[in-house]
């Protein structure tokens, strides 16, 4: 279940994605962190490139791309985790300007990776929450 | 403190590997990349891409339905027109504002609409509004974005009117119970079912809008003029949208 709901939750993103243009959270982004962070390691960078490779092949111009930045923002989602668990501010911040750095990078207008990071930073914070209980 | 998932070994090697498999993709020369990318997504991407095309061609005939719509609506204030006036034949087109319903007042919800358009449009206090060539009623106050429309149905409505076949004018006024004529002549002869239509005589809507049909025709106490009752052509119950006529 843990490995098959992800990827419904990414084609149900893509689809979204398709429709509202770029006025909307990269949402897939977050839920590869997400994924990173909850789920077990190794489907985790699985999880990153696939994704990556899905939203490659809607737009080949830059193939690859998305994969290799999708697997490596899952492994530094991975790799940082145990930040999370000293909730020191600064560590914090440092990751959210981290994963805004990888958003701007994939995201073409400035509006998209604003929402991204909106929405990213709850959702990080909740899940740091989350895991320190 | 221990973080709660390890970092071990192998997926680092994972790590590398899809590294690996990404810069290969990467450095594929175009022509290469849309080949594969259109050999796979085809059959991977196939329902979200689905669901897409159905969503544009949904919202293009949309966009297509509104303007013929538009155009319909057009024709047929222009026809009302024409047939008041048979000589002074125009091509002159109204200037149609399409206005969505937004809100509608929650008792009778019918009576009072809000629409989506204002002031930014150019919607003006007084400005009739219209669907198929038939009267639906005025806007009476007006924000930046948005409007109050106050229906032939809304009691105190008020405009002049004239009945089609014989061309006697009139005043409709709305009253809480029903839609009825007022000061139209007894001599005249009139049936239920016969068409009113605007005068457009000091009234703020143009002639020949169609307004309704008559439904019931009393003698009444009055000695000059008869006592009707009129019919609404449109379920304003039913209607989403409209035009302001600008």
């Amino acid at each position: 279940m843990m490995l098959i709901l992800p990827y419904l939750l990414t084609y149900l993103l893509i689809t979204l994605s398709f429709n509202m243009g770029q006025s909307f959270p990269d949402l897939i982004l977050i839920l590869v962190v997400a994924y990173a962070m909850l789920g077990p390691p190794i489907p985790a960078l699985g999880f990153g490139f696939i994704n990556g490779l899905l939203l490659d092949l809607a737009n080949p111009v830059g193939l690859g791309l998305n994969s290799l930045l999708f697997t490596i923002t899952a492994f530094l989602a991975l790799r940082l985790n145990k930040i999370f668990f000293q909730r020191i501010v600064y560590q914090y911040l440092l990751l959210i300007l981290l994963f805004t750095i990888i958003s701007l990078l994939r995201a073409d207008p400035l509006l998209k990776a604003i929402l991204t990071i909106l929405v990213m930073i709850p959702t990080i914070y909740l899940l740091s929450w989350k895991l320190t209980e | 403190m221990k973080p709660a998932i390890p970092i071990r070994r192998t997926e680092e090697k994972i790590l590398i590997l899809l590294i690996i498999l990404s810069t290969i993709l990467l450095s594929l020369p175009s022509p290469v990349k849309f080949e594969f990318a259109n050999r796979f997504s085809g059959i991977v991407l196939y329902p979200a891409l689905w669901v897409t095309g159905r969503l544009i061609e949904l919202r293009l005939l949309n966009r297509d339905l509104a303007e013929l719509d538009r155009k319909l609506n057009q024709v047929l204030i222009q026809f009302g027109s024409e047939r008041l006036k048979a000589s002074e034949r125009t091509d002159e087109k109204p200037d149609l504002l399409l206005a969505y319903i937004v809100m509608r007042d929650p008792k009778s919800r019918v009576r009072f609409f809000t629409i989506n358009r204002g002031d930014k449009e150019g919607v003006r206090v007084g400005a009739p509004a219209v669907y198929q060539g038939n009267l639906i009623g005025r806007v009476i106050t007006v924000s930046s974005n948005q409007a109050v429309v106050a229906t032939i149905l809304n009691p105190n409505f008020r405009v002049s009117i004239q009945h089609l076949k014989s061309g006697t004018n009139g005043i409709l006024e709305t009253t809480p119970q029903s839609i009825r004529i007022k000061y139209f002549l007894r001599d005249v002869p009139i049936q239920p079912g016969d068409t009113i239509v605007t005068s457009g005589f000091g009234s703020f809507a143009p002639p020949g809008l169609l307004v309704g049909r008559i439904d019931r025709v009393e003698e009444g106490k009055d000695l000059f003029f008869q006592e009707l009752t009129l019919l609404p052509f449109i379920n304003l119950g039913s209607i989403n949208h409209l035009y302001i006529l600008r």
